[in-house]
């Protein structure tokens, strides 16, 4: 885990939590964010709090798992240390919901939620706190069914539950250890592993030390995975069609009949989270699946993300740890199959559509079934390069491509017509409008013999793209695929940081930087004939850029007198900067967002109070009148908006810092 | 022999001599073409390879204007040929000075040469200069012209020979102006191209979705639809789907082309559009030319490169999105623009505010009273009403 280096100010972090915590509760978390570790005796001349009020506070931060804490040794005094990602994490709460929902499904969802708000908790207490819960709904609903609208309603539905959660590794269990500092172990580690006792020789050499650090690193690590495995190893892997297909009613029904009967034991003084990490290896499936459908279209983003749940099932981590510097190769990325992918697909997803229809002699087999075994070392890496082997197998190529010679010709006149500079347009795109759904009809009568080609087009034209969605890794069950997301989050990063200057800086802006990263360092006379643009115009940009902190200029003196015109002047883009930079201002622009809530929220504070009110709950149009309802409404609407705001900064912040 | 007959003998021997070397190396080399001393006595001109005779008639040449002396680095001589018409033209120099300052010009060839410059390689008196100048403009040996690359400066080139390309900036420039109403459009164009070359226009508006939506209602269940909706939440389309669901109105999407596609348009093909459409009027626009053109549109992310089978084609970027309309010839803000990807920091009032580092909490500008909010959060419209 590593530190910030640059966040939000404490008070940015402060805020993300503000409704759940209490003001002496926000001092606690706003002195150790501030002033770093504390011990308890600090942090009362810090927050000038009670005993009472400190100690109540630290357990609060404790149950929502906002604070690391370490014994010294010696003195055996505890001190304190604010987590910053955990407090970060709690703006995604929603999102996380939102994931969990739509991939595993209303129960599942219930849990985490229950879990997200506890922070953290004991599986027996979590039974009993459900036992209630349905106590008092089926009481309400004078019990007309257990099942209620798949929410939790059993015992060993919360058990099922909780037990696929812990196997997909959505949820971890907590220990002792879990409260150190991440850093603070690794240090202990490494002192251990290195220390020396007097008199004694040093022993192995530093390889070996290395390697030990790096192995009881990763025991502690995987230390909250063990019932995972455990659990893995009775009740088999899990398999993502069930996780894909949890949503449809009958195969919940099937699935939980099948799993009653092997509950999972679930010892009740054992204490779960849920886990962060593999929730950011999920919200990124998601981010990167929209990121592919605006790029390429719906059909293909849904297949994109099939295929990205499952290469990642078994990744905890969306960037390799940093703590450790591991000297053995990584090992090979997860790939899939397109069978795979095939038997995972949603049914109701027409990958028939999605696609154009060209003639089969426009399509360049051989390029298109190009397999590269090996990660591309640079980005711009040409197409012939030597470790790619061409396999010029005859492929029953998609439908979409082969029909017979008459359905060709039809494409044919119909790409004609559509291309076609208008003349006669209407009739002649009426006429082939029928033709078309006739055609499209036939298609799907034909379908499950082809849908697995049409599944394949979808999946080339991702690895075609140039953001590189997917590599296409060997040709084991009709094709076997993976994904760079170190090179293709790069990508992403890029598209978002255009995007940026693009709209701030309109069109001209983003060519400049564009040249400058692609050209690297470059003399003003260069970037205005390259950029087609006037020379004053140019100027003026690049200036506009400067102040913004976009692009920044070089001087080369040809001489030592340093006179302006003996020097010559280079434009450079520096994108590790102009990302942090960015990085930063979305951080501030969501602090802004969260504090205009606050504003809205204090300007209306009457209604506010008023709705809060336990009679008004539940009925506010009856009780309230005409205008304040009014006011009230739009109210909501302004906290939907500036919420949504915050969601979609955090996507952000996400793509430049987590993904 | 007396000596005047000699004399004229050997002036005879010279022309004659003259005469032989320039046409021999005329026949031999190109305009541009340098010959070492080595060079010319092995043209089997000079009897004997005469050094003496060699250096006269080379100097006679030289004289003549004929020849251009060349010096090299390490200090040898060389030289190349001029035609005789040019050389003629020499001869109306009439004072040392002009014919100094012609030559300078005539050096500089396409480029031009400044005044300034001039006037520091000569050395010459101001007034000089000017008037030789002025004698040259006159006779129409040169003609001032202006450089696009030094618009200020007051540049001189022969009369005889059109500006290069450096000089006036090839076809984007318009009277020394950068045409940028003409880039602009021819931008258009190629973009239109592009797009209508490297997509698909789905007539049916067959929309994945809403073919999905009448299965689902009848095979998932309630369940189903819902997750959908989920999904949705944060993509501002279900709108759109919604409508089409109900109403159905044929809207026409662009959908990508399968991969390995071989059609997509090359700079050739490009190049070869523009000058059967006629728009470039008398303009000619080499493949060079419209690679700037369309590397500027690559720039911009407008339009990407793609490789199939060894030559690089160009299509539109995220194609899914854009429109079916083209999008030259219209007004700004009307449909057929290209779709960009919108980032969520420039939507909101935060990602475009002029005063985004003043900000602060309780600063003179601040969350408290920011108008950009107010009117983001629509605060204006409702104190209208």
């Amino acid at each position: 885990m590593q530190h910030l280096p640059n966040g939000p100010s404490s008070r940015g972090w402060v805020l993300l939590q503000a409704p759940r915590l209490t003001s002496s509760t926000q001092r606690i978390l706003i002195a150790l964010l501030t002033k770093g570790r504390c011990n308890v005796t600090q942090l009362g001349r810090h927050t000038s709090l009670g005993a009472r009020h400190l100690r109540n506070g630290l357990a609060v931060l404790f149950q929502h798992n906002l604070l690391y804490t370490r014994i010294d040794n010696e003195t055996r005094v505890a001190s304190y240390d604010a987590n910053p990602e955990a407090c970060y994490n709690l703006i995604r709460t929603g999102k996380i919901l939102d994931m969990v929902d739509r991939q595993f499904g209303t129960s599942e969802r219930d849990v985490i939620q229950t879990l997200l708000q506890l922070g953290h908790a004991r599986i027996g207490d979590l039974k009993q706190a459900f036992d209630s819960r349905n106590a008092l709904v089926s009481s309400r609903s004078n019990g007309t069914n257990g099942h209620t609208n798949g929410m939790v309603s059993s015992d060993n539905e919360l058990y099922v539950t909780l037990g696929r959660l812990i196997q997909a590794d959505l949820v971890e269990t907590v220990r002792a250890d879990s409260f150190r500092n991440p850093i603070d172990v690794y240090h202990e580690i490494k002192t251990e592993a290195t220390k020396i006792a007097p008199g004694e020789k040093a022993t192995g050499t530093k390889h070996e030390q290395q390697q030990q650090i790096i192995n009881r690193w990763r025991t502690y690590r995987e230390q909250s995975k063990g019932v995972k495995r455990q659990l893995d190893q009775s009740r088999g892997r899990i398999s993502k069609k069930r996780k894909l297909q949890n949503g449809h009613a009958a195969s919940t029904d099937y699935d939980d009949e099948d799993n009653l009967h092997h509950v999972p034991q679930l010892a009740p003084n054992m204490i779960v989270r849920v886990n962060h990490e593999k929730c950011l290896v999920e919200l990124r499936n998601h981010s990167l699946a929209n990121f592919a459908a605006d790029a390429l279209g719906e059909v293909t983003g849904e297949v994109y993300r099939v295929l990205l749940g499952l290469l990642t099932l078994e990744v905890s981590q969306c960037r390799p740890d940093t703590m450790v510097e591991d000297e053995t190769p990584p090992p090979p990325p997860a790939a899939t199959t397109t069978l795979d992918i095939l038997d995972h697909l949603d049914d109701s997803i027409d990958v028939s559509y999605g696609l154009g229809k060209v003639k089969k002699e426009n399509i360049n087999q051989s390029s298109v079934e190009k397999t590269k075994v090996n990660p591309p070392q640079s980005d711009d890496e040409s197409e012939e390069s030597d470790n790619e082997q061409t396999s010029h197998r005859q492929s029953r190529s998609g439908i979409s491509l082969d029909d017979d010679d008459e359905d060709d010709d039809d494409d044919e006149d119909e790409s004609d017509d559509d291309h076609g500079d208008g003349t006669s347009h209407t009739k002649s795109a009426s006429k082939t409008n029928g033709h078309r759904q006739t055609k499209v009809k036939f298609k799907e009568e034909s379908a499950p013999a082809s849908r697995l080609d049409q599944l394949r087009q979808h999946l080339l034209l991702l690895k075609e793209s140039k953001h590189k969605f997917i590599r296409h890794c060997g040709t084991n069950g009709r094709g076997q695929w993976t994904v760079d997301f170190a090179q293709l989050m790069d990508h992403v990063r890029e598209s978002e940081l255009d995007a940026v200057i693009e709209q701030s800086h309109g069109r001209y802006g983003l060519r400049l930087t564009r040249i400058l990263r692609e050209k690297g360092k470059l003399d003003e006379k260069m970037l205005h004939s390259a950029a087609l643009m006037r020379k004053p115009d140019v100027q003026g940009k690049m200036l506009a850029l400067q102040m913004a902190g976009l692009v920044d200029i070089q001087e080369v003196p040809k001489d030592s007198s340093r006179l302006a015109n003996r020097t010559i002047f280079l434009w450079f883009f520096d994108g590790a900067r102009t990302q942090a930079q960015l990085l930063d201002d979305v951080y501030k622009a969501m602090l802004r967002a969260l504090q205009t809530l606050q504003v809205e929220r204090h300007k209306e504070r009457n209604i506010l109070s008023f709705v809060e009110r336990k009679d008004v709950q539940g009925k506010e149009e009856e009780v309230m009148g005409n205008d304040y309802l009014k006011r009230y409404n739009r109210h909501l609407e302004r906290q939907e908006m500036l919420l949504g705001q915050v969601m979609r900064l955090d996507n952000m912040i996400s793509v430049f810092r987590d993904f | 022999m007396p000596p005047a007959v000699k004399e004229e003998g050997k002036a005879a021997k010279l022309a004659l001599m003259k005469q032989m070397l320039y046409d021999k190396v005329r026949e031999t080399g190109r305009e541009d073409d340098l010959f070492t001393q080595e060079d010319l006595l092995a043209l089997d001109v000079i009897p004997n390879r005469d050094m003496v005779l060699l250096a006269e008639t080379v100097q006679a040449l030289s004289d003549d204007k004929l020849f251009v002396t060349m010096r090299e680095a390490g200090g040898s001589f060389s030289w190349k040929w001029r035609d005789a018409q040019e050389a003629h033209k020499y001869k109306q120099c009439t004072t040392e000075e002009q014919s100094m300052v012609y030559s300078l010009i005539d050096d500089s060839g396409g480029d031009g040469l400044w005044s300034q410059t001039l006037q520091r390689r000569l050395n010459m008196h101001d007034t000089v200069l000017k008037n030789a100048l002025k004698q040259l403009q006159t006779k129409g040996l040169i003609v001032p012209f202006k450089n696009v690359e030094h618009p200020n400066k007051k540049m001189f080139i022969k009369a005889s020979i059109q500006p290069s390309d450096r000089a006036t900036g090839g076809p984007w420039y318009t009277d020394q102006n950068l045409d940028e109403a003409f880039i602009e459009e021819l931008q258009r164009v190629v973009f239109d191209f592009i797009k209508r070359q490297s997509s698909y226009i789905s007539r049916h508006g067959h929309d994945s979705r809403t073919q999905k939506m009448p299965k689902k209602g009848v095979i998932k269940g309630e369940d189903r639809g819902k997750k959908r909706a989920a999904s949705e939440m944060e993509e501002p389309a279900p709108k759109a789907a919604k409508t089409t669901a109900i109403s159905t109105p044929r809207k026409d999407v662009l959908l990508p082309l399968p991969a390995g596609f071989t059609g997509y348009p090359t700079v050739k093909d490009i190049a070869r559009l523009l000058s059967s459409s006629g728009i470039t009027n008398n303009t000619i626009l080499t493949e060079m030319d419209v690679k700037k053109l369309v590397d500027v549109l690559v720039w911009d992310n407008l339009i990407e490169p793609i490789r199939v089978g060894g030559k690089t084609g160009y299509r539109v970027s995220r194609v899914a999105k854009q429109s079916t309309q083209g999008w030259a010839g219209r007004e700004d803000g009307v449909d057929g623009n290209p779709e960009p990807y919108i980032s969520p920091y420039t939507e909101a009032p935060c990602g475009r505010c002029p005063v985004f580092e003043l900000c602060e909490d309780g600063g003179p500008v601040g969350p408290s009273n920011c108008e950009y909010y107010a009117k983001w959060l629509g605060e204006e419209e409702e104190a209208r009403q």
